[in-house]
């Protein structure tokens, strides 16, 4: 952006500071904005031959140390703002010119357009069909690898089509040409992917392009088109994050959606048979949406199909020792847009433990080991105390429902208790119903909310705290008939 | 997997050399039929790949590649569609000669000049000294699966760039992890060299012609079946057709042309000399100076992890290096000769051969992956790793214990083999003091003593982490090991002294460890090993050998203080097992108010075959079963009245 110039400047990090300045100098007749976020510094300006020099102190400052789920530095060290760009729609103003000549049309993408989205009857499945192809079908490159691309210019989207690669801004201005070929107003959107960027001063340090679709009520929707092994158009690194929507009129930055825990789901269905031997077998199916999705694909899709077994063949070993997969069917991974959904079969030798009387069991869904996503993205959760907020990836929902059939000849003496929580955004239902036969067995864990401070962590803790103890009861067994 | 760059790399302390496939070859191998169904394990199918390297009479070498690979699927873009052909930017240029993408219509798209770029190799950019290993990085455009990608290039010497004697020598592997149709290496050189090589796993006999002064090798593959990659499987240089070749006539020879450029990079200057002094100032002993140095060699020269040869094997000054403060391995090993030698003490370097796959008996550096320092002492021999600053110091890990090793004298090389480590040195020992009350809380301490690679793994873990970090990963771990479990105390003993393992210890609780089903407690006990990185058998069968990679033993103590009121129901048994290269063994005993278990698990290095690995498993998953982890506890109260009559 020529004659500007902006800077948000972290004042802490994560070593100790004895003294830190920064000095700015500018033509007096260029005005010039500035902040201190989250914390103080001594500033001091002075003005000679027709330029004004700002300076900014802060003195000791101790470091800041990492702990384990903390949002970004810059989210919690104190930050300098400065600014000379007047506005948040003067940048709007800039980008959306920088990349006008960018999303010019052509016959090749006009025709492109038309044919991903024959057949579609609704805007929404137009849209998600163009998203789709952009993210799937344009390799996104590093920086490095594709020659000329520093900078902010987009690539002519033709180009970028022609290539079939692109670093971020190349494969939003391609999708922003394509959405507008079947007539709908897209633009061009920068965001800080993974930060919340502060508001109050427009500051020039976006990482990250996306897409911004303008919807019926005058509000936009975004899309993120490099993300290409996510099923949500909006994937979870630049949901609640601000973006500026580059207009020609100009626009204010804005919040970008969170998604609901319940496009974050993982849902699993297990169906167990314990045997009187001691093993067990169980027929399983997990559905992935959202987060859960694009971890499952980012992990699976890169590999063979005798890779993809190995990995959950080794996942499941892990989990439940001797544990022998068989029967994996693997869809979606590869479909752009849909969930991912995984069936298999485990038989595990040896699980059942003959104590005194009493055959005790822990079957793979109650004993917390088909859902390690879950749990990986919930184990920053794990001190008492925090100094800095826990700031999840995304909100989460996990539902089990285990079917659990008993072995001929034998009765249930006891389970697993059940229960229900509700803390804040949290919640937690577990379910152990004896049934005929055997017991039925489920569970739904819903955290809605991203980042969690104080009260809010405690009842976030105290919720999987629970969770946690899930497989710590048993299934204990003992020889008789059923009355 | 990008060919390009696993056939180059080997090829790097070459100076390389092209084929000359002619259209109508890559005519044919374009038109010939190559679907998923054929292969369902590949993303992508290499139809031809041919490298030639020519030696020409001064000792310099060209090289040149063909590559032409078919991609299959989607997940071949990523891999293959941005080549990156590395090259010493000091002595050699590199050359486009052809680069375009084939699409499944029959057009070619060529990459746009700005596409094709010079970068510096990652690990070497922000080191100056180093800025020679460089990459030239193509971007195909218009990849999509069903496409093809081709790239033609040449390595060639710059114009007076100085020739520093180096032998001839590579490896080349004629297969990789993808199905391969057609896979070439030729080696020209000058009629009358010496030229030796050794051929590995059914690689098969060379094509040699003579063309008026030059002769040429040409080792040739058809129709590779893919190598799917299993996590612990042996190396890829274990499974396919592989050539090793050095134009050195032996082990002597090489050295004698490394101890020239070692002693010359090691004379030490006036300011190693002051240094050598103010580090060993007040010690008298050559053992006690030696240790001084190679501490600071080791952990305050900062490490530029490039590999071996990837800017040659000479070091550079020493004097350099030490106003740097950093250095690849080689250059380690120069610096700490100079600081030796202004003590008038002697090192000298050691090329240690890392990697599993069986040797060649030629000399070739490329059979050498990592770089050793020796020093003769009154009281023995000892070796220091230099390069790793994070491991005890004069202790060598498993990788490098016990290798095959070639040692650079004033007369020369010598093949030696690296001292052995003893499996005690490898080793965890946990030990577990707990005590549980009738509410099924828990209380309890862990401490750790850590050795060889588990030593070295735990300060690598700890590295760079002030002690509230540390709490944290602690935290953390003690959280996964049990839901709620929370860090009461923690005692780290300083990581940065290399001369002591590490120890931990570890003081936590836990209400409700236990969980209260009617009169029964069930305590599921906590993985003794739990904070040791237990080896695990990722697969339960394998089609690969597998490799276990060195000797250790773990070893856990756990005493349970148990509450009063509860009888035992069940505890683990004890069992001893053993199958391989694994054995494993606990005891378990239960007075009125403790439990103890003694838990162990030792294994050593070795290649355990397909078949043989089931049974492995086995035992590995027998001493990993649940019923090795539960204690059963029934309120007496509910024992007296079963026992009722």
């Amino acid at each position: 952006m020529d004659h500007a110039f902006s800077l948000a400047q972290p004042l802490q990090g994560a070593l100790p500071s004895l003294y830190t300045c920064i000095q700015v100098t500018v033509p007096a007749t260029m005005p010039l904005a500035w902040q201190v976020h989250r914390g103080a510094a001594a500033c001091s300006k002075r003005e000679t031959e027709g330029r004004v020099t700002w300076r900014w102190e802060v003195g000791e400052l101790p470091p800041i140390s990492a702990e384990p789920g903390m949002p970004p530095l810059a989210e919690i060290a104190p930050l300098l703002a400065v600014s000379t760009i007047p506005s948040w729609r003067d940048i709007s103003r800039w980008y959306a010119a920088l990349a006008k000549d960018s999303s010019q049309g052509a016959p090749a993408l006009e025709e492109l357009a038309r044919s991903v989205t024959a057949g579609l009857q609704t805007r929404e499945a137009r849209v998600r069909a163009l998203h789709f192809w952009v993210a799937a079908q344009i390799r996104y490159v590093e920086t490095t690898c594709a020659g000329d691309k520093a900078g902010f210019s987009p690539a002519p989207a033709s180009q970028t089509l022609a290539r079939r690669y692109g670093v971020c801004r190349d494969k939003a201005q391609l999708l922003v040409t394509l959405l507008r070929a079947i007539g709908l107003e897209a633009h061009p959107a920068l965001i800080t992917s993974g930060i919340r960027q502060d508001v109050a001063i427009p500051v020039l340090q976006f990482n990250h392009a996306i897409v911004a679709l303008r919807d019926g009520d005058g509000s936009f929707s975004f899309l993120d088109p490099t993300a290409a092994d996510s099923s949500q158009v909006l994937p979870w690194m630049v949901q609640d994050r601000f973006a500026l929507v580059c207009t020609e009129a100009g626009e204010d930055i804005q919040t970008t959606p969170l998604a609901p825990a319940s496009e974050n789901r993982m849902d699993i269905t297990a169906a167990t048979t314990l045997e009187a031997d001691g093993s067990l077998r169980s027929d399983v199916l997990m559905e992935a949406s959202g987060i859960h999705d694009l971890l499952l694909r980012q992990n699976l899709k890169g590999l063979s199909p005798a890779e993809r077994e190995n990995a959950i063949a080794g996942i499941l070993a892990a989990a439940i020792p001797g544990a022998q997969l068989s029967q994996l069917r693997i869809t979606g991974l590869d479909e752009p847009g849909a969930w991912a959904r995984i069936a298999f079969s485990l038989r595990a030798p040896a699980q059942g433990i003959q104590a005194g009387p009493y055959l005790v069991f822990t079957s793979p869904g109650q004993g917390g080991c088909l859902d390690p996503i879950s749990a990986q993205l919930l184990a920053a959760a794990s001190a008492a105390q925090r100094v800095h907020p826990l700031a999840l990836a995304a909100t989460v929902e996990s539902r089990l429902r285990e079917t659990i059939q008993l072995p001929q000849g034998f009765v249930l003496r006891s389970h697993p208790e059940s229960l229900e929580v509700s803390r804040g955004a949290a919640g937690l239902q577990r379910s152990c119903q004896p049934v005929a036969g055997g017991l039925l067995y489920t569970e739904t864990l819903a955290v809605t909310d991203r980042v969690f401070a104080g009260q809010a962590y405690q009842d976030l803790r105290t919720v999987l705290d629970q969770r946690g103890r899930l497989g710590d009861g048993k299934l204990i067994l003992i020889r008789g008939e059923v009355r | 997997m990008n060919r390009t760059c696993c056939l180059l790399t080997l090829a790097l302390i070459i100076a390389w050399a092209l084929p000359a496939a002619d259209p109508a070859r890559i005519a044919a191998a374009l038109a010939s039929p190559v679907t998923s169904a054929q292969h369902p394990q590949a993303g992508a199918v290499v139809l031809l790949e041919e490298t030639v390297l020519t030696l020409d009479g001064n000792g310099r070498c060209t090289v040149e590649g063909h590559l032409l690979v078919r991609i299959l699927q989607e997940r071949a873009l990523g891999g293959l569609c941005d080549q990156r052909i590395p090259f010493r930017g000091d002595r050699q240029s590199c050359t486009i000669l052809a680069a375009r993408t084939h699409l499944p219509s029959g057009q070619s798209l060529e990459p746009e000049a700005g596409a094709i770029m010079d970068v510096a190799a990652p690990e070497a950019a922000a080191a100056s000294p180093y800025s020679s290993a460089r990459l030239k990085v193509v971007a195909f455009p218009g990849v999509v699966p069903g496409a093809a990608i081709e790239l033609k290039f040449r390595i060639n010497p710059l114009p007076g760039a100085a020739d520093d004697g180096q032998p001839f020598m590579g490896e080349g592997l004629l297969a990789g992890t993808e199905p391969s149709r057609e896979t070439t290496l030729t080696l020209r050189v000058p009629a009358g060299t010496g030229l030796r090589y050794e051929l590995f796993n059914g690689c098969p006999a060379p094509v040699i012609r003579r063309a008026g002064a030059t002769v040429g090798y040409t080792w040739t593959t058809r129709d590779q079946e893919q190598i799917v990659v299993e996590p612990g499987m042996v190396a890829l240089e274990e499974l396919v057709p592989r050539v090793v070749w050095s134009t050195a006539k032996d082990t002597g020879e090489l050295g004698r042309w490394l101890a020239r450029g070692f002693r010359k990079a090691a004379a030490p200057g006036p300011e190693v000399r002051s240094q050598a002094l103010a580090l060993t100032r007040g010690l008298a002993s050559p053992e006690e100076q030696v240790d001084r140095i190679a501490r600071f060699v080791t952990q305050e020269i900062r490490i530029i992890p490039l590999g071996l040869g990837q800017v040659g094997y000479l070091p550079g000054q020493a004097s350099r290096i030490l106003a740097n403060r950093y250095a690849d391995p080689q250059d380690k090993v120069a610096l700490f000769m100079a600081l030796l030698a202004a003590l008038k003490l002697e090192a000298e370097p050691v090329f240690v051969r890392v990697t599993r796959a069986r040797p060649a008996q030629l000399a070739s550096l490329k059979e050498y992956q990592d770089l050793l320092a020796r020093v003769q002492l009154p009281s023995g021999e000892r070796f220091y790793h230099l390069g790793q600053d994070l491991a005890r110091l004069g202790r060598l890990l498993p990788s490098h214990a016990g290798r095959p090793a070639m040692l650079v004298s004033r007369k020369g090389g010598r093949a030696l083999r690296t001292p052995a480590v003893d499996r005690l040195q490898q080793c965890l020992r946990a030990s577990w003091e707990l005590e549980l009350d009738a509410q099924g809380s828990l209380a309890g301490r862990l401490k750790l003593n850590l050795d060889g690679l588990f030593d070295k793994a735990l300060r690598t873990w700890l590295a760079g982490r002030n002690a509230e970090e540390r709490q944290g990963l602690f935290q953390g771990v003690l959280d996964g090991l049990r839901k709620g479990m929370q860090l009461e105390n923690i005692q780290v003993s300083d990581g940065l002294d290399l001369e002591r393992p590490v120890q931990v210890t570890l003081a936590f609780r836990c209400p409700r460890f236990a969980c209260r089903q009617g009169d029964l407690l069930i305590v599921n006990l906590p993985d003794p090993f739990a904070l040791g990185m237990a080896p695990i058998l990722p697969l339960p069968q394998v089609r690969q050998p597998f490799q276990v990679t060195a000797d250790c033993r773990l070893e856990a103590a756990l005493v349970l203080r148990l509450p009063k009121g509860f009888r035992v129901l069940y505890r683990p048994p004890s069992s001893a097992d053993r199958q391989g290269p694994f054995a494993t063994g606990q005891t378990c005993a239960t007075t009125a108010d403790t439990l103890t278990l003694e838990r162990r698990i030792s294994w050593r290095e070795e290649v355990v075959q397909p078949e043989a690995y089931p049974g492995l498993f086995q035992v590995f998953t027998r001493s990993q079963g649940p019923g090795n982890s539960l204690l059963l506890l029934e309120a007496a109260t509910a024992a007296s009245r079963q026992s009722a009559p």
